[in-house]
């Protein structure tokens, strides 16, 4: 892929535009699915880590912090290459084995803390949808800015003090479901400090 | 709740003076509390990031569309090697064809098939490849829809991708699987509601078996001209997936 293709994609990707990440999923989803493959891994997890990977990318990309030194897919490659060994890791698979096939490179330190941040956020969001609607609007609702006399009118209810005592139900629902949950335990309980970093292959 | 009501306050601006200042040093003293707070703020973060939450929505559609278009590009190629051992044997076919012409013709007239007869014969539901976990249900509206679908449970199924088409109009995946849902539910003119909506749309990556499906779908409807019209097309055009049944098909209908 040339630098200008790349610029267009990563622009592309920014704006949400269909087309461009379709041509991202064309252009660079078989070489990541062949490493997992090969790697012990199986397609559910090819889609997953390239999900990931794309959304680090996104982050960066969004917060203009995106400085690429090689070719997009390279890059998109070394990611999900780097979330997979960590999956790996976590697994206690042994990798001794590791079959390297595409080219790639040392990607940037903050990329597995943007990973760390992606997943821990989709899985609030993931339960957050799991509440009722009615939590899911109050508390959007109050997010969103709106004041309480708003939100009291918008929701039907009789007055702000059941209005307050209703949102801070529902959060609290949402915290404590989220806090018993074992994925955000693991996610909680990762630390990448210098003592855990994966060792170069 | 007090807690919750507290870190909430705090979080709203609405804490000030003494109150604020005794709120941030049980912060500071007590760890649990500490950590409570930044949960609660990465949970606001993560709810008000509709962005993100919209791009994963994109990312889940756009590998269904690879898959997709991934299955059709691998059974186009299947059959293009089928067409060239098939002409190899169509030289020997030929010879023996002419001598029983006469015979062959009064067979074919024979055998031709009532627009039902050549649906029971020709419709094979839709078969998607796409690998999902039930862990990936609560992920996306569509993936559940999918994984319904792949389990059989049309119904459920259909109400899935009726609620995404609801909300996004423009879902061409959720109007293709709506519309094989119905079709295994028998509900045609919903079905051919459905694909109307993706030929519509060029752009679609689903429009190929669009149009085989809406000729199949009029077929069962005893529409037989509009079935004969769509599979004329089909069979015009080589590189069309469909195009060689197409073909087999308009041969043997009534």
């Amino acid at each position: 892929m040339t630098v200008h293709v790349d610029d267009s994609l990563i622009k592309g990707l920014i704006n949400d535009d269909n087309k461009a990440i379709s041509q991202i999923y064309s252009t660079c989803y078989n070489p990541v699915r062949s490493y997992i493959c090969k790697n012990s891994g199986e397609e559910n997890d090819a889609r997953d880590i390239f999900q990931e990977a794309i959304m680090v990318v996104y982050d960066k990309a969004k917060h203009n912090q995106l400085n690429l030194t090689c070719s997009l897919k390279t890059y998109i490659f070394s990611i999900a290459r780097l979330l997979w060994l960590k999956q790996l890791k976590k697994k206690q698979k042994s990798i001794v084995q590791l079959k390297e096939a595409e080219e790639y490179t040392e990607v940037e330190e903050d990329t597995i803390e943007i990973y760390n941040k992606n997943t821990k956020h989709a899985l609030f969001v993931k339960h957050f949808k799991q509440l009722s609607k009615d939590c899911q609007k109050i508390i959007s609702l109050f997010l969103d800015g709106k004041g309480i006399d708003e939100v009291t009118i918008i929701m039907n209810y009789n007055s702000t003090q059941h209005t307050k005592n209703r949102r801070y139900r529902c959060k609290k629902s949402l915290i404590n479901t989220i806090r018993k949950h074992p994925d955000y335990k693991k996610l909680k309980n990762e630390n990448y400090s210098e003592n855990n970093k994966l060792p170069r292959w | 709740m007090k807690i919750t009501a507290k870190i909430t306050n705090y979080l709203d601006g609405k804490l000030s003076g003494k109150e604020l200042d005794v709120f941030l040093q049980e912060v500071k003293n007590n760890p649990e509390l500490s950590e409570l707070l930044s949960l609660h703020k990465e949970v606001d973060a993560a709810i008000k990031d509709k962005d993100a939450q919209r791009m994963r929505e994109k990312l889940d559609k756009a590998y269904i569309d690879f898959i997709a278009s991934e299955n059709a590009s691998h059974k186009q190629k299947k059959t293009a090697t089928g067409i060239i051992r098939l002409k190899k044997y169509i030289k020997y076919a030929a010879v023996i064809a002419l001598l029983f012409s006469g015979t062959m013709y009064l067979i074919i007239t024979r055998n031709k098939l009532s627009p039902n007869q050549l649906y029971s014969i020709y419709y094979q539901p839709y078969e998607t490849d796409i690998a999902i976990r039930s862990t990936d249900l609560e992920k996306s509206k569509i993936l559940e829809g999918v994984y319904l679908y792949q389990q059989g449970n049309y119904n459920e199924a259909n109400k899935n991708f009726s609620e995404v088409v609801k909300s996004n109009p423009n879902c061409m995946e959720a109007y293709f699987y709506k519309a094989m849902s119905l079709m295994e539910l028998q509900k045609y003119e919903e079905v051919a509601h459905s694909l109307h909506i993706i030929l519509e749309n060029d752009q679609s990556a689903y429009t190929t078996h669009a149009d085989w499906y809406l000729g199949l779908c009029y077929l069962k409807m005893n529409k037989k001209n509009k079935a004969i019209r769509i599979f004329s097309i089909i069979s015009d055009s080589t590189a069309h997936y469909y195009s060689v049944k197409a073909q087999e098909l308009l041969e043997k209908i009534n």
